[in-house]
């Protein structure tokens, strides 16, 4: 349950970071709102996606390996 | 994927990977997206537009060049990683015994520190908005300024120290901001278009109209900036199919396609390449082309220009200072500066001129404000963490006694030292052109070592068969390739960025050769050996 907050938390910053240039864009808001909203989203980004976020990936299976 | 992600970490540095261990196609397009999402796209796209680069142009060649490379991992690198399931460097041991493994390792690493630097100086760009420091300019190859040193080896020094100490968290800190970077490099391009829109006053309501301000404001094409080549189409399609040529042509990726299940995964690097090489080269171009819309000669350059040159005198007044400025404006009163210091009329020191630069922390900030400047670090930091530490691989197999903990920490400082000097950033195209063209020959060597050598009557895996620690036919024919393709540069004039094409065929030609040659050599001192 809580990870399913966290997960939805996630999207929406991820939705706050995209969503203030395609305002911009419209001519919904300012520049400054856009950058205002978008360090939020981040912030919020940041803050909550490490608590769910699997860890690994096949990323580690490249850059771990020895020559 | 729990079982995935657990069999992952296993390393299989000195056997092929086995079935157990195999990962999913999601796996490879998540890291693919990632990887190549990286702080150097930020230097890369606005390169192109200092290039010159047309709208057209740019957006065929990325689509063309992209689908190359994708093309090039699934038919070349993947085929043999799925097969045999070893490391690269295992395979080229196999191939060119132990010594001469060593010498592709310094030349890889080497490589390496170069790219890191690259991505340590896109990264102190960053504290130049917050600090207000002097920044290096697009044709600067020394550091400028104290404040730039300081910047680049405070940055280097933070990502090399944590490099040496906590890989394995900045590579998970790498994947949780993934997501994040890709949705604020398309919001550079977006905020970009917008103020493209606003700043020329075009009305977009058709996709005529949006395409005539790409063609008309952002790509124009045209001259490239003062010290900066010309890209066409081709320039653009080569560039983009070679900028990982060492990852797929030059199969450094067998490293990561040995855990795939088939070979076709490769396609899940269309990921990295339509997101990081379409996507975010195309937003970064934006943000230096607006950069470059918004700047207007200076009160200096429209005195010089209507003083010395009959083109500008009866130019309104007006009109000059309105007017963007162009590649050829900076070149005319670039070239009028340059014959009043050979008459004598000023120093060289004296001279005003100076080309726009793309720095990717103002253009970063200017479009998305502090969330921006956060991207340029992040993106430069994520990925100049891996590649110190892969560096620091490459260096520890030379000297194997040494900690990883200190060949990493010199590894980053060597990186750092690299990153102070602007010249691998703002030179990154060329450099990017350089790095493939050193590392492509061994991966003819292994294409054809696997694929053609015993059909020719001839023994793969030569090292390992004959116990030899340095495989002449391997070694002349990575040399030899280098010494074409420098003189094919230099002497016929092919550019950096297409000599690789035909070097790749030198290489593979070279090697069957070679190996026909060295192998009845090395079997016949074999057989008097014997016989005496």
């Amino acid at each position: 349950m809580l990870r399913t907050l966290l997960q939805l938390l996630s999207w929406l910053a991820l939705l706050a970071t995209i969503l203030p240039p395609l305002l911009f864009l419209t001519g919904g808001i300012e520049l400054v709102q856009c950058h205002v909203s978008m360090l939020t989203a981040t912030f919020l980004w940041f803050v909550v996606t490490p608590c769910w976020m699997e860890r690994q990936s096949a990323q580690s299976a490249q850059t771990a390996e020895a020559p | 994927m729990v079982e995935e992600q657990a069999t992952a970490s296993e390393e299989f540095e000195r056997q092929p990977v086995p079935a157990r261990s195999l990962l999913g196609f999601k796996s490879f397009v998540g890291m693919y997206a990632g990887e190549h999402c990286a702080g150097t796209e930020l230097m890369i796209g606005p390169l192109f537009v200092a290039s010159g680069v047309s709208a057209v142009n740019l957006i065929v060649g990325l689509l063309l060049g992209n689908l190359l490379a994708v093309l090039s991992w699934m038919l070349l690198t993947a085929p043999i990683a799925t097969r045999a399931r070893l490391t690269l460097y295992f395979q080229l041991e196999q191939i060119c015994g132990r010594r001469l493994v060593t010498l592709y390792n310094l030349a890889n690493g080497v490589m390496f520190c170069f790219l890191a630097g690259a991505m340590v100086t896109v990264s102190a760009t960053a504290l130049g908005p917050i600090f207000r420091l002097q920044m290096p300019q697009l044709t600067d190859l020394y550091p400028n300024s104290l404040g730039w040193v300081v910047a680049a080896s405070v940055v280097g020094v933070a990502i090399s120290v944590v490099a040496a100490f906590g890989y394995q968290s900045v590579a998970r800190f790498a994947n949780i901001a993934s997501p994040w970077m890709v949705l604020v490099f398309l919001a550079f391009g977006i905020v970009a278009a917008k103020q493209f829109v606003d700043a020329s006053g075009a009305q977009i309501d058709s996709w005529d109209s949006a395409w005539n301000l790409a063609t008309t404001a952002i790509w124009k094409g045209g001259e490239p900036l003062p010290g900066q080549i010309k890209f066409t189409f081709w320039h653009v399609t080569f560039f983009a199919w070679f900028c990982n040529m060492a990852m797929h042509i030059g199969m450094s990726d067998l490293t990561v396609f040995r855990f795939a299940r088939k070979s076709h995964y490769a396609v899940a690097t269309g990921a990295g390449m339509y997101v990081g090489h379409f996507m975010a080269w195309i937003a970064a171009s934006m943000l230096f082309a607006y950069q470059l819309y918004e700047t207007r000669p200076s009160e200096y350059m429209i005195q010089l220009l209507r003083d010395h040159s009959s083109k500008y005198a009866d130019v309104d007044l007006g009109v000059l200072h309105n007017m963007p400025l162009s590649a050829d404006t900076l070149r005319d009163a670039m070239a009028i500066e340059e014959q009043l210091v050979q008459a004598g009329t000023i120093t060289a020191a004296q001279k005003q001129i100076s080309v726009p630069t793309p720095l990717p922390g103002e253009l970063a900030y200017n479009a998305c404000g502090i969330a921006g400047l956060l991207c340029v670090i992040i993106a430069g930091w994520t990925t100049a963490n891996p590649t110190i530490y892969r560096a620091g691989l490459a260096f520890q197999a030379i000297v194997p006694r040494t900690s990883r903990f200190a060949v990493t920490l010199f590894t980053g400082l060597l990186a750092t030292v690299a990153g102070i000097f602007p010249a691998i950033a703002m030179k990154l195209l060329d450099f990017v052109a350089i790095y493939g063209m050193i590392l492509m020959p061994m991966g003819a060597v292994i294409f054809v070592d696997f694929w053609l050598l015993r059909r020719l009557g001839l023994q793969s895996s030569y090292a390992a068969y004959s116990r030899t620690t340095f495989n002449w036919a391997a070694g002349l024919t990575w040399l030899l390739t280098l010494a074409m393709c420098v003189l094919m540069n230099k002497v016929v004039g092919i550019e950096i960025f297409f000599v690789s094409l035909p070097g790749w065929f030198i290489a593979a030609v070279l090697y069957i050769v070679l190996s026909k040659m060295y192998q009845k050599k090395v079997h016949a001192e074999a057989a008097v050996t014997a016989a005496s």
